[in-house]
């Protein structure tokens, strides 16, 4: 902060920065600042002006020939229509997606009998309506065209297409003898179908193994450790007060990540009584850490020392009596307290703890040794906080080997055929266990997945994988809830499940699907044998249904968990490694908002959508904070070899702030050069360093320069609202983003309009419209958004946002109609982060329309600027006087050379934008239609609420609020009148009718506040003296 | 006009150097006869241009093109006097009035007419579950989104859009389903605007004055059609 301050010198006492180029006033930044379209807006782009005259005069030529009527269309009605079927009335199906141990409760929408978006499940209680970016994304890899769409045989470096008959007999001929040298090397599932089936593998003789690069193991190993019993932890955020994170990313990166999101944010209404308080310790900025009220950066490795020193800092400082059983030494304890990684607070933090026990709440990340995750339990238990905010629900962990055994086993020769259900081994394996001359010696070799990847490459059968949209199946959530997969569309090419292959294996007579989700349902409602046959039990079908139909079985689940008692033994105190240093740095790995663990690599939408904190698009990157790359001599996007035990790989530099000292985060999933054409390209693999002996951190890394650079597409400083230079910025975005402490706000609530600019009343230049009828308007507010991106694939999913690949999202033109501003504040070492989402904020008096020349953008009576794309001739003036930058112009027919296939993913209540218009939010427009239809028909007004947005309705934290501006009784019109709402640029008269609340932070008052923001910032001070004068100066 | 300064010798600047470039050279006078005829080919090629766009030649007006199955609207909506909603179901909850599957023709054609020749592929679509590919009438672009529910729901009858196709063998459009005379009713519904109960009713007819009756139900009904842009285009 101080360092910071006497850089800058800031004028309000506060320094906004979108990037460290941003914060340097660099060449490059001021080039972008100037710059409408950055990159060049007129750079002929495969096709010349003059060469485009000439298409057209011929066109003209050719359309006045053949123009007298359009095509012949068919209407073709089903000749049997089955009920409640309506063409052209979208549908919705619950079913389950999952990924790894996370699993998602989704509401699928069917057009015609294809899937074309996925909302949360909103009767599910751990998703409430909300959907995180992955699964909305995850309807468009249905449609990849790389999906394998045969079954492959290769033998002898021939590949021969064949089918699911041919490889059945072979298989079945292969295993008559039985499963003996038989190894199932499976990715996590929770489903009990699956798990039945291994286990019943297992018990005929085969080798059940399983490998996820990014697993619980560790979180579930310390339950045990402290409890003495596997448990899923249950988290209730809504009763804590006092939480504290410890590299776990609790908004993103749990299984109850949405639910957990929805409740943190319930518990930070300023208005209440009660504001909870986050401290974070991580070395990486996660979203969670950029809701931190304290957030201390701290390498991966030394959490565990962090935890350690808190712990001491509660025991021996505070006095907090110790449970039995706790398994911790008073002694040990004693050499742990004061210790560097925990910061010069943790005082403060232990002190707030022990005023909220029973309402804190303390989580160690994944990424963890089970020790710490041990340590925790026994803080948590020692406060009285299990059995409050965390509650357990016991679960029996399947008897399966891990990555290693089954390396082993085939290296023994005690393999000769192995299955591998999914996952893509060959690229996430372990660097140092020779897997890939271990598969090799497997005599027969069978790989069920989505892709013709490296791991099907390497197997001789190749099986292609149903997507869940095409499946039947069932899951299991985290508390517990029996979940329902099912397919709302056939497999589109012959795909089959994990547990149509296991079935393959085990029964006589195979099982579909369908049957095997059955026959589980059957056996967890306590019945013997085989599920009755569908219409000879009217009670199992009517319960059967009844869980198709909610996606879920109510009452199956463990909504409130149980307490445990400790029965921990001795819990180690971690290791303390070599001192880092900029020779022996910590590589962290971790998953990746986007491509996961590399099984979202294929997927355009996330590889396009930038990180909610880098603002990178389509790579990953080496993470480096600030103080280490000017140690290492480093800059953004130059190419270092990154060196771990002697396995090197290349990867561009991102200079991050806030990044810990000497620790480099590498995402995980990149680099997939077996991957289809859009992931091919992306990043660079991560894996290559990752050994099974350091999963989650590695020291000794070490990065030499190699003298070239890499571009790396970032939009951090696209569309950029300042034109008036990097100076200004210092001066406008604290009235962009407006933020104060719970203090601030309790004792001012006014503070958030005296953060604006001060002005003397507006006076309009136009002739003001009334708007008698609906006023729509729109809120998002600051203190709920933490930037996780699901409104982004919201908005792209409805409304057939096109993907433009890297090189036009380095030239700034990315289609995405809602951004993400993400702002730091103060040391670049240890600022603070704040998200605003920004997508057309719908201005009564739009500047926009005042310049369009052929009135392609124009005003509803409701107040809607509408974009009309016939009318639209490119001239992008409508952009250029946009303050907001939210307008999108399609450069490209971006969807001219989709495939029919992968055209079905489209929306159809939406337009598709050819080239050469303009396009942005329209507050999706088609639901508003939709909603006044559904209105007439019930010959009713619109209620508050008819009307939700794709970003409001997916928002996991309810930060999106829409509705009627002029319905006094509408939640949008309540927001309006609170004092922490206010308006972006609002002193340019052009009435936004999206405005913004606030954000209130809830700094512990012992420690210094994140945000200085007092009196010297309030009414009267000499800065908002100036601004009255230039005002006046102004107007006079 | 291009002045014939060549020939005139008070021509100012004549002989001097330094204006000699603004005066047009002689060749170019036949640019005179030349623009005359480009203006005259203009003129004729707009008047064609215009004509032939708006004439009802060019718009889909009376396109009834022949469908599979050679059905009569006169007939059935006509003499047999079936609702229209018999077959098109979803007209009044939904964006499209749904052309009927097989399986309601064969509510009536499975004891009626069971040997008729021009019924058989209706059978043959009904035993083997393959659609008949009817031809479609009346086609919006795909860029406009059209709502049969919400006009019937605000009383705008079938016949206002589709004409008398009780009286129709083959269908025939006989609309323009333009925008301009979609938007010729939004700004002024009332002579369209019936009672609900009568939208299909192609025989209706108020005994009082239509504008009158139009101008109550619009009251009654909230009735306030738009006229943005956003309302069809999205």
């Amino acid at each position: 902060m101080m360092q910071g301050s006497a850089q800058q010198g800031p004028a309000h006492g506060r320094n906004y920065w979108r990037s460290l180029q941003d914060l340097a006033d660099s060449e490059e930044f001021r080039h972008q600042l100037e710059n409408e379209f950055p990159g060049g807006v007129d750079a002929p782009s495969g096709m010349t002006r003059r060469r485009f005259l000439q298409i057209m005069s011929a066109s003209i030529a050719m359309t006045s020939l053949a123009g007298c009527r359009w095509p012949e269309e068919k209407i073709v009605p089903f000749a049997k229509r089955p009920e409640g079927v309506s063409p052209g009335t979208p549908m919705g199906f619950a079913t389950t997606f999952e990924v790894g141990p996370t699993v998602h409760s989704v509401v699928a929408t069917s057009y015609d009998g294809r899937p074309i978006k996925i909302d949360g499940n909103p009767d599910f209680r751990l998703s409430g309506g909300a959907a995180t970016a992955t699964a909305q994304a995850s309807v468009l890899d249905l449609y990849d065209p790389d999906r394998s769409r045969h079954l492959l045989n290769r033998q002898g470096g021939s590949t021969a297409t064949t089918d699911w008959e041919t490889f059945a007999a072979w298989l079945q001929e292969r295993i008559a003898a039985g499963l003996d040298g038989v190894a199932i090397l499976s990715p996590a599932t929770t489903s009990p179908s699956v798990h039945g089936l291994l286990a019943r593998a297992a018990t005929a003789g085969a080798g059940i193994h399983m490998w996820e690069p990014v697993c619980r193991r560790q979180e579930f190993e310390g339950v045990v450790r402290a409890f003495g019993r596997p448990a899923a932890a249950q988290l209730h955020l809504d009763k804590a007060r006092v939480l504290v994170d410890f590299d776990a990313n609790l908004l993103q990166d749990h299984p109850t990540a949405v639910h957990n999101s929805r409740t943190f944010a319930a518990g930070r209404n300023p208005d209440a009584d009660q504001m909870n308080r986050l401290y974070v310790w991580e070395n990486s900025y996660t979203i969670t850490g950029g809701m931190a009220d304290h957030r201390f950066p701290v390498a991966s490795r030394d959490v565990g020392a962090a935890v350690w020193a808190l712990a001491a800092e509660l025991v021996l400082g505070e006095g907090l009596p110790l449970p039995m059983n706790s398994g911790v030494d008073r002694g040990e304890l004693g050499h742990w307290r004061g210790h560097a990684a925990g910061g010069e607070h943790l005082g403060a933090v232990a002190r707030d703890l022990m005023a909220n026990r029973g309402h804190g709440f303390l989580a160690a990340g994944i990424r963890q040794p089970a020790a710490v995750h041990a340590l925790v339990h026994v803080l948590n238990s020692a406060l009285g906080n299990v059995g409050q905010t965390v509650t357990f629900r016991p679960v029996d962990l399947p008897a399966v080997g891990d990555i290693a055994g089954f390396i082993d086993g085939l290296d023994r020769g005690a393999y000769r055929t192995v299955v591998i259900l999914g996952g893509n081994p060959v690229k996430t394996h372990p660097a140092d266990l020779g897997f890939n001359a271990a598969l090799d010696r497997a005599e027969h070799r069978i790989y069920l997945g989505s892709h013709d990847d490296a791991t099907a490459k390497a197997c001789h059968w190749h099986v292609p994988q149903a997507h869940y949209l095409e499946s039947w199946g069932d899951a299991t959530s985290w508390d517990g809830t029996h979940m329902a997969v099912q397919p709302l569309i056939q497999p589109l090419y012959g795909g089959k499940t994990a547990a149509e292959l296991l079935s393959l294996l085990l029964d006589e007579t195979p099982r579909g699907g369908w049957q095997i989700a059955r026959d589980t349902f059957h056996a967890r409602r306590g019945g013997q044998g085989p599920a009755p046959a569908e219409g000879t039990d009217s009670g199992f079908e009517k319960t059967w249904r009844r869980f198709l139909h909610a996606g879920f079985l109510d009452g199956s689940g463990a909504e409130r968990g149980i307490a445990l008692a400790l029965t921990a033994g001795r819990i180690a105190a971690p290791a303390e490694g070599k001192a880092l240093s900029a020779t022996n740095l910590e590589a962290s790995f971790a998953q990746d908002q986007s491509v996961h663990d590399g099984r979202f690599a294929d997927n355009a939408w996330l590889q396009e959508m930038p990180d909610f904190m880098t603002k990178l698009a389509w790579d990953n990157a080496a993470i480096v904070g600030p103080a280490t790359a000017g140690e290492l001599d480093v800059k953004h996007g130059d190419l270092v070899t990154l060196n771990l035990a002697g396995r090197t790989v290349e990867a561009p530099v991102y200079v991050l702030p806030g990044q810990a000292k000497y620790s480099v985060t590498l995402h995980l999933g990149y680099g997939r050069d077996d991957a289809g054409r859009v992931g091919r390209k992306a990043g660079f693999d991560a894996y290559r360093l990752r050994t099974f002996t350091h999963l989650d951190t590695a020291d000794g890394l070490t990065v030499t320069k190699t003298g070239r650079t890499y571009e790396l597409a970032t939009t951090q400083d696209h569309h950029a609202i300042d034109a008036a230079g990097a100076a200004e910025i210092q001066d406008r975005v604290p009235r962009l983003v407006r933020e104060g402490t719970i203090g601030d706000y309790r004792s001012h609530p006014e503070f958030v309009d005296h953060l604006g600019l001060h002005h003397p009343p507006l006076e309009s230049l136009w002739k003001e419209r009334e708007y008698t009828g609906h006023k729509w308007g729109m809120a998002i507010d600051l203190n709920s958004c933490n930037g996780c991106n699901a409104c982004l694939i919201g908005c792209q999913s409805e409304n057939n946002v096109p993907v433009v690949g890297k090189d036009e999202v380095a030239l700034g033109r990315e289609m995405s109609w809602l951004r993400l501003d993400r702002y730091f504040l103060g040391d670049p070492e240890e600022p603070t982060v704040t998200q605003q989402p920004v997508g057309c904020v719908q201005c009564e008096l739009a500047p926009c329309e005042q310049v369009c020349p052929v009135a392609a953008t124009v005003h509803t009576e409701e107040g809607l600027n509408a974009m009309v794309y016939n009318r639209c001739v490119g001239t992008r003036y409508c952009s250029n006087n946009c303050p907001y930058k939210v307008r999108r112009f399609n450069w490209f027919n971006n969807f001219e050379d989709l495939s029919a296939t992968q055209r079905l993913v489209l929306n159809p209540d939406v337009t598709v934008r050819a080239r050469g218009v303009m396009e942005k939010c329209t507050y999706c427009v088609q639901r508003i239609e939709k909603a006044r239809v559904a209105a007439r028909v019930e010959d009713r007004d619109i209620r508050d609420g008819d009307i939700t947005p794709a970003c409001a309705q997916t928002c996991p934290t309810e930060a999106i609020v829409f509705g009627d501006l002029n319905d006094p009784e509408s939640r949008v019109s309540g927001l309006r009148e609170q004092s922490r709402s206010f308006d972006l640029l609002g002193y340019l008269n052009i009435k936004p009718r999206t405005f913004y609340m606030a954000r209130i932070r809830n700094p512990n008052p012992e420690i210094a506040p994140v945000a200085e923001h007092g009196e010297d910032d309030g009414h009267g001070n000499g800065k908002e003296t100036g601004d009255h004068g230039q005002v006046e100066q102004a107007h006079g | 006009m291009v002045p014939d300064h060549n020939e005139s010798p008070q021509s100012p600047g004549r002989g001097d150097a330094s204006t000699e470039r603004f005066v047009f050279p002689k060749w170019t006078n036949w640019l005179r006869e030349a623009s005359a005829v480009l203006a005259l080919g203009g003129l004729v090629y707009a008047v064609i241009l215009v004509t032939g766009v708006f004439s009802p030649e060019m718009s889909a007006l009376g396109y009834a093109p022949e469908q599979p199955v050679p059905y009569s609207h006169a007939l059935h909506a006509g003499k047999m006097d079936l609702d229209c909603r018999y077959c098109h179901t979803t007209v009044e909850t939904t964006a499209r009035a749904n052309i009927p599957p097989t399986a309601t023709c064969m509510n009536c054609h499975a004891t009626v007419r069971t040997q008729s020749e021009s019924l058989a592929s209706v059978r043959e679509s009904f035993e083997t579950g393959k659609p008949v590919e009817w031809v479609q009438v009346h086609d919006l672009p795909d860029f406009v989104y059209f709502n049969h529910a919400s006009h019937i729901q605000a009383g705008v009858g079938c016949i206002s859009c589709h004409g008398r196709v009780d009286r129709m063998d083959v269908v025939e459009q006989v609309e323009p389903l333009t925008m301009g005379w979609c938007l010729d009713c939004h700004r002024d519904p009332a002579p369209n605007l019936r009672p609900v109960e009568f939208v299909t009713d192609m025989e209706w007819q108020t005994a009082g004055d239509a504008d009158e009756l139009g101008r109550r139900l619009m009251e009654e009904r909230r009735i306030t059609p738009s006229e943005d842009c956003a309302t069809c285009h999205r």
